[in-house]
Formats: C-alpha cells, structure tokens, sequence
C-alpha cells in the first residue's frame, strides 16, 4: 500500500508530465511553426536565467503587489458595506439595485471609468483589482449577514451586547468563511485581471508581468515570452493553494465536507 | 461439491470471461480512438502545411508609411491587378498594426509580399520567419519627435523625459541608435511601448515628452505646431520589400513581377513628384502639406547594394547586442535574409 | 419584591393566523423570587413561544410580562432564556462561549468563572472543545453552564435535559439546584418529563393546546432535597399524568407514550 499511496500523492504530476513530453517532442520535430514554438527544456532554462538575473522576479513583485493592493481594498470595502446591508433593511434597499448592477459589467467596461478617475498608471491597475474583488466579497459577506439567522443575533440581544460585539463575536466570525471563499475565488480573477490590464495597457509604465510578455511578444522572444508565462502560471497555482490554506484555517470550526475530510486523514 | 455449486462456479467464470472481454473491447476501442485522434492531429498539420495555389497576391504592409509610396502608386494604378503576368489573380491589400501580428500571418502562410523597414523583417527573421528581402524602395532618416513647448535640443537632453515609440520598428533603431550615439543607454530614458494611434493620443495629451516615430505621424505634429524634431541627429533606415521564402519557392511569378512594378513605382515617384504626393496623401488621408514637409527626408532612387547589406548586417548585430532578438541571435543577413540574384 | 415575575396574556396569535385563532389565551401566573416552576403540555402548543414572550424576544401579544413591576418589552441579561437548540456560538470554543455570556465585571475571573460552572454541569474537561466536537447533551450542559455563567433574574429553560441520559441528568440537577437557590434565581422551566418537573419545581402548570391555556396549577410542597423514587413525588406525578391525560383524551389527541411519563 506505500506504493499506491506514492501514487495518489503525486497522481497530480503525470498529466503535466505527459503534456510536457509530447511537447518537446512536437517543438523538437519541428512538427509547429518554428518562429512560435519552443520546446520546453529551453522555456525552462530561459526562466530559470530570467529568475536568476531577478528580472522575473521583478515584474512578479509589481504584479502581485497591484493584485494584493487591489485585494486588500477591495476586501476592507466589500466587508464593510456587505455587513451593512446585511445588517439594515434600509440600507439595502438604497444600496443593493445600484450594487446589483454595477456588479453584473463586465471589468473591462470599468477601464475607462477608473482611467477617468484615477488616471492611468499604478493606481488604475490597482483599481481593476479592485472591482473584481469588491463585489464578490460584498455578495459573500452580505449573504453570509443574512444567514446568520435571528438565532445568534437574539443570543447577542439577551446579552445586551453593544452592536461594535454583534458585529465584531457575531456577524463577523459566521461570515469569515464566506468571506475568505470569495477571497479565494477574487484572487483568480483579480490575478487574470491584472494581467490584462499590464498587457492591454502596456503603455503605463514598464513593470509586471504582463507588461514584461507583451513586450517580449513584440520583439518575437518566444522563450521569454513562454518563461513569463510559466511564471504567470506557477503563481497563479501558489497563490490558489495559499487561499485554500486560510479557507481551510477560516473553517476550522465548521461542520462540513472538509472537517470530515481531514478527520479522515484525506480520503 | 454438489451440482448447484459446480453450476455457480461455472457461471461465475462465464461472467467473468464475459467481464474481461468487455474491458478488452474497451480497451482496443479506447486505443483505436486516440490513435484515430492522433493521426486526425497530424492529418491537419499535414494538410495546412500545404502551399494554397497561386491565384492571390496577398499584399502586407507595416502600417501606413510614407515609404510605400511606390506600393501606393502601384494600388493606385492597378499595376498589381494588370500586370500581364499576374492575370486572373485577386490582388489583396493588408495592413497591420504591429510586428507580432506579422509574424503570425506569416507562419501561417498568409502574406505574398511584405513592405516594411528592414528592422522588422531582421527581428521577425531572429524569430524564425523564413523571409527574403527583394527590394529596396527608398531610403529615409530617423528622428526623434518632442514637444514644442519643451526645452529639448539634443538627444542627451532626452534623459529621463517620457518617450513614446514601437518595439522592432525602424523608429526604435532609430532611438536607440541616436541614444547610444549620445551616450545613453535605454535605462535613462523613460521608454513607454505604444502603437503610433496610443501615441498620438498620448503625446497630444502630454503624457509623453518625446515621441520616435515614422513619417507622417511626426509630420503631422509638426504642422500642427504640437512638435518638432531634433535636429542634426538621425538614423538612416531603408524601406523595403520581401517576400516568404516559402512563396519564393513555389510561385516563381511574384519575385519577377513584383521587383518590375514596385520599380516602376519608384521611377512614377522620381519623375512625377506632384502626382505621386497626392496619391500618398490620399491614401493616407493627409493634408498636403504633410506630405510635402516630409517628401524631403527620403531617397527613392536606392538599390540594394554590398554597402547597404552590410548596413543591414550592422544593424542586425546592433539590436542583437540590446537583446531586441529571439534569443539575441544575430541573424546572418546575407545567408538568412536576402535573396541574391 | 424583587425577582417578581409576573405574566399576564390576553392573547397571542403568530403572524398569518386569522382572528380568534389564537396560540395563547388568556394566560397568567405570578412566580415569587426564587421560586421554580415547571409547565407542562402536549408538543406544538405554544411553550417555546411562551417562554419567548417572558424573555422579551416577542412582542406581537395582548399583554404584559412584569418583572419587578417593570415591563419586559426587550431582551436582557436579567432574564436568560436557554434556548431547545442550545445555540453555542460554533465559532468559539465551550469557553469562548462562556466568556461571550461574562459581564464586564467579571473579566477578571475568567477562568475560575469558567471553571465553576462547567463542573456544574460536569463539562470541566471540554473547556478548549470546539462546538462541532459536542454531542446533543454536551451542547445542551454547555449552554446551560452558559446561563449561569452571569446568574440572572429569571432563567428560562426550554427542555433543557432532553438530551441528557438519566445518570447525568441526575448528576447535574442537584447542584444545579442549589446553585439556582444560592442566587435566588426564579426559574420557569417547561419539560416534556412530568417526573423532571415534579422532582425540580415548586410549581407545575398543566397546559392545554388550541388555544395555550392552564388547565391546572399544580403545587409541588415536598420538602427538599427530594428523592426520585420518593412515594410522595411518584403520587404528584401520577396525579398530573392523569390530568394530562384526561385533558387530551377529552380533546380527542394522541395518548403518550410510555417511559416516565413523556407526552
């Protein structure tokens, strides 16, 4: 049985594995057009030079930096105006039709609004970031409010509790899972967002990592435009596995699917 | 064992035989199918490698240029379309924004002719396009465009100002050419990539302080009073025709008949100055005198000679030294890049 | 008088019922301070609702609910109310919860508070647990060691010892009474266990169901500390089976099951 444990352990590298050889071999055979194809021993080597020299790592910290940035505010926000119209009837009814369809556009409708209000440039890029992740916090959060239930909230009521401890023992801790999930998922999109954004609008500026593969594009470095891509890649799936870390943490105390899973040990 | 047993282990067998040769039929129907999915893979690689026969000339340009001016009196003409040997053809006219977008149509085997500056033909040979140049249509200077109401004279004044240009253009040679003449390297100046439409916009919005880029777009500013060029200082850069070796091989027609018109173009150019300047502006949907504040800067009687290959040679090894190439490879010009008579 | 509790319904109908039919009707008693009192009635007839309305969660009524002369009109910490589902906070741990419930005043004993009441209710080694760890009984002791933790006025208890077997059931309601008595606690408790009600109550009201009313006031003179299988107690609770019985075989209902008495 250690055997097959080995294999369930590292089940999830065979498929890349797999990909990867019958694309060496694709690349090698010169089966693809040579001016855009490139095997993947060589996009390899390239990235580790470029992480090496720490010009990858450069536009990733700028990148990242705008993702988080974006994350954090738009977070704080969402948090914020989802426990208040989850908490009143009144602000609801003023808030959520406007929020309602603001959240159904499409971010790219948003680039002229933020273009118009902040300017381009690094502020902007933050502000995509932003959008994406306001209203998916606000809509977790805000639902999360609602499902409480009148059960905890009487218990906060019998206890005379002032509404900063409802908010802060109550209403908060019940919808930190759901916050975090909508984290999670904000996280993915914001991480697609940015590097649009960096691409589309390489123009601001010269940093991050979509700004670094739209520039090797133009100047028809393949390998580095691949490198940058593996890179895009490979902190997208570190970025994933980290917000699952905390969604796991957040749910420590919830009877659920995953509590059984790890009581279980994993199956 | 009595009956009812032997009669239970009989069936279990006959099942599990049946068992086994079901998961074999799926196994072979499972291997036919990858197999099947494999050679239909290969079956369209295969076909779409195939050349498409010769009944287009399919014509691409790098943006709009004051250089094509032969090519615009030759669309203007219909010499494309009524050349004696290109008969029956439908002649077709592309243009493109940037160089990737090149790159693709022509790993897709979609271009006949390409018209563009040498430097985007070297870095799409750096990328691994097979490509020849054929043609040489003129020959033109580069500057570098800044704001009038700003205090730069001379490119080392450049230094840390905004500058607005195109990646594998023969305006970016040009900046980085007149840069490292002035002794300043990319990392002084505040480079922004654009195409020349976000620039435009950019540099009348002063966003930008400087702005490399091709006739007539500098013109344009010019007139307006919005900008004007350093002066003095320029990099020489020559316009030029290819064609994909891949149709080189193939459709022997187009090199001779393109290098005729496209050489008749030149002579209309040469001889008929007025004419040809109101063709380019209506083509390019310029006033006037744009065209005419720009005809100056360009030669329209230059051929291919050693000195002009060992030009492109140099510049070849110059964008190579600033990693502007497919793994800074140095593209040896007259083996990959040109096709000797 | 302190600790007075006073209730008084004219009626009491739940939202979407028409005119005239009523939950609750007609309906009032007066508790003394410290006192214990037990209700005791088929399921579904309006207990919960009633000891909601006491605990100043529900205010659609015709009537008043008095404690110490003052109306109760919104929830406080003077009157508890110890909910059927126990409703620990799952996001605390037992004593996180415990401390949810301290008033300021007491943080600074925190954990002895913590300590005296969960060995109360026998709980002392699940201090740390998370909610999701209990089983149905842990989470009703804990929810009880809750209500004491600041001990009120008035404690409502809704069928707190459901869940609980019979040896720590036992266990737990001897000292749970005395600590009830030392604080001079009024206590309105409603049991589907007549032999629970009689053995902790110095007062059981019988109720009926459509409307809620009280069908017979039953005071329970035994003198204290009461044994379960004491003649005296198994003559009350007969008594009161009888009547319950009588009651819902004159409104034509389900009879009870069998065991101590359950309706």
């Amino acid at each position: 049985m250690a055997r097959r444990k080995w294999v369930s352990s590292y089940s999830g590298a065979i498929l890349p594995l797999v990909i990867l050889s019958l694309w060496e071999g694709v690349a090698r055979a010169n089966l693809l057009p040579a001016s855009h194809s490139a095997p993947p021993s060589t996009v390899v080597g390239r990235f580790c030079e470029l992480v090496w020299s720490g010009v990858l790592p450069k536009h990733l910290v700028y990148s990242l930096g705008r993702l988080l940035g974006g994350l954090l505010v738009g977070t704080i926000v969402g948090v914020a105006s989802g426990v208040l119209t989850g908490m009143s009837r009144r602000a609801d009814k003023l808030l959520s039709p406007t929020v309602g369809f603001l959240a159904g556009l499409p971010v790219v409708v948003w680039m002229p609004f933020w273009v118009l209000v902040l300017g381009s440039g690094e502020v902007f890029k933050v502000g995509l970031g932003l959008t994406a992740t306001y209203f998916l916090v606000h809509i977790h959060t805000f639902q999360a409010v609602r499902s409480v239930g009148l059960r905890y909230v009487e218990l906060a009521e019998i206890y005379e509790k002032p509404l900063h401890d409802r908010i802060r023992q109550v209403l908060l801790p019940s919808a930190v899972p759901s916050i975090i999930t909508a984290a999670r998922i904000s996280v993915a999109v914001g991480w697609i967002v940015i590097f649009f954004v960096e691409y589309a609008a390489s123009q601001e500026g010269s940093e991050g990592l979509g700004w670094f593969i739209a520039d090797a594009r133009q100047i028809g470095r393949i390998e580095d435009e691949l490198a940058g891509f593996l890179l895009l890649g490979v902190s997208g799936y570190l970025l994933d596995c980290t917000m699952g870390f905390l969604q796991r943490q957040a749910n420590v105390w919830r009877e659920s699917l995953e509590s059984r899973f790890e009581e279980r040990g994993g199956r | 064992m009595g009956e009812a047993e032997l009669r239970a282990i009989e069936l279990s067998r006959a099942w599990r035989d049946q068992e086994e040769s079901t998961v074999k039929a799926k196994r072979l129907i499972g291997i036919v199918g990858v197999v099947a999915l494999v050679v239909l893979i290969a079956g369209y690689f295969v076909v779409t490698r195939s050349r498409p026969p010769r009944t287009e000339v399919r014509i691409g340009m790098f943006s709009k240029a004051f250089s094509y001016a032969p090519l615009f009196v030759a669309k203007h003409f219909r010499w494309f379309e009524d050349h004696p040997e290109l008969k029956g053809r439908k002649v077709a006219y592309r243009t493109f924004d940037d160089r990737p977008t090149i790159s693709a149509s022509l790993s897709a085997d979609e271009l006949d002719l390409l018209f563009c500056a040498e430097i985007p033909a070297i870095v799409c040979r750096a990328q691994g396009d097979d490509l020849r140049i054929v043609k040489l249509s003129d020959t033109g200077v580069q500057r570098v465009l800044v704001r009038a109401d700003l205090p730069v004279n001379s490119p080392a004044d450049l230094r840390g100002k905004r500058v607005g240009v195109l990646q594998a253009t023969s305006s970016h040679y040009g900046l980085l050419k007149i840069l490292r003449d002035a002794g300043l390297s990319e990392k002084d100046v505040d480079i922004r990539y654009m195409t020349p439409a976000e620039a435009r916009t950019a540099f009348e919005a002063k966003q930008l302080d400087a702005w490399a880029v091709w006739a007539p777009f500098a013109e344009v500013q010019e007139v307006s009073g919005a900008g004007r060029e350093i002066g003095g200082v320029g990099a020489w850069v020559h316009s030029i025709m290819a064609i994909p070796t891949s149709r080189l091989k193939h459709d022997k027609i187009i090199l001779k008949a393109s290098t005729e018109i496209i050489e008749r173009g030149k002579q209309f150019v040469i001889q008929n100055t007025e004419q040809a300047q109101e063709i380019v502006a209506k083509e390019m949907g310029l006033k006037i005198e744009v065209v005419r504040k720009a005809w100056p800067k360009f030669t329209w009687d230059a051929q291919i000679t050693d000195a002009v290959v060992d030009d492109f040679q140099q510049k070849a090894d110059f964008l190579a030294d600033l990693d502007k190439t497919r793994q800074s490879r140095k593209v040896d010009v007259r083996k990959e890049l040109m096709e000797l008579p | 008088m302190t600790g007075v509790l006073s209730v008084n319904i004219a009626a009491m109908r739940l939202p979407g019922r028409v005119e005239g039919d009523n939950l609750i009707e007609d309906l009032s008693f007066t508790l003394p301070r410290g006192s214990f009192a037990s209700i005791i009635g088929p399921s579904g007839c309006g207990k919960t609702t009633l000891l909601r309305i006491v605990g100043g969660l529900e205010r659609g009524f015709d009537g008043q609910v008095l404690l110490d002369g003052t109306p109760v009109v919104r929830p406080s910490r003077r009157i508890q109310l110890v909910f059927q589902d126990s409703r620990l906070l799952p996001w605390k741990t037992v004593a996180g919860n415990l401390r949810f419930a301290m008033n300021d005043n007491q943080s600074l004993n925190e954990p002895k508070i913590v300590d005296e009441v969960l060995s109360v209710v026998r709980l002392a080694d699940r201090k740390d647990a998370w909610p999701r760890t209990l089983s149905g009984g842990e989470e009703s002791r804990v929810a009880l060691a809750r209500a004491l933790v600041d001990p009120p006025r008035v404690l409502l208890l809704d069928e707190p010892f459901r869940n609980l077997d019979f040896v720590v059931k036992q266990d737990i309601q001897a000292d749970l009474l005395e600590l009830l008595r030392q604080q001079q606690v009024t206590v309105l408790q409603v049991s589907h266990s007549i032999e629970d009600a009689v053995f902790m109550s110095d007062l059981v009201y019988c109720v009926s169901r459509g409307p809620m009313k009280i069908t017979r006031e039953v005071p329970v003179a035994l003198r204290r500390p009461r044994k379960r299988h004491d003649q005296g107690l198994k003559a009350v609770c007969d008594d009161i089976l009888e009547h319950m019985v009588s009651v819902a075989s004159q409104k034509a209902l389900a009879v009870a099951e069998g065991g101590d008495g359950r309706l």
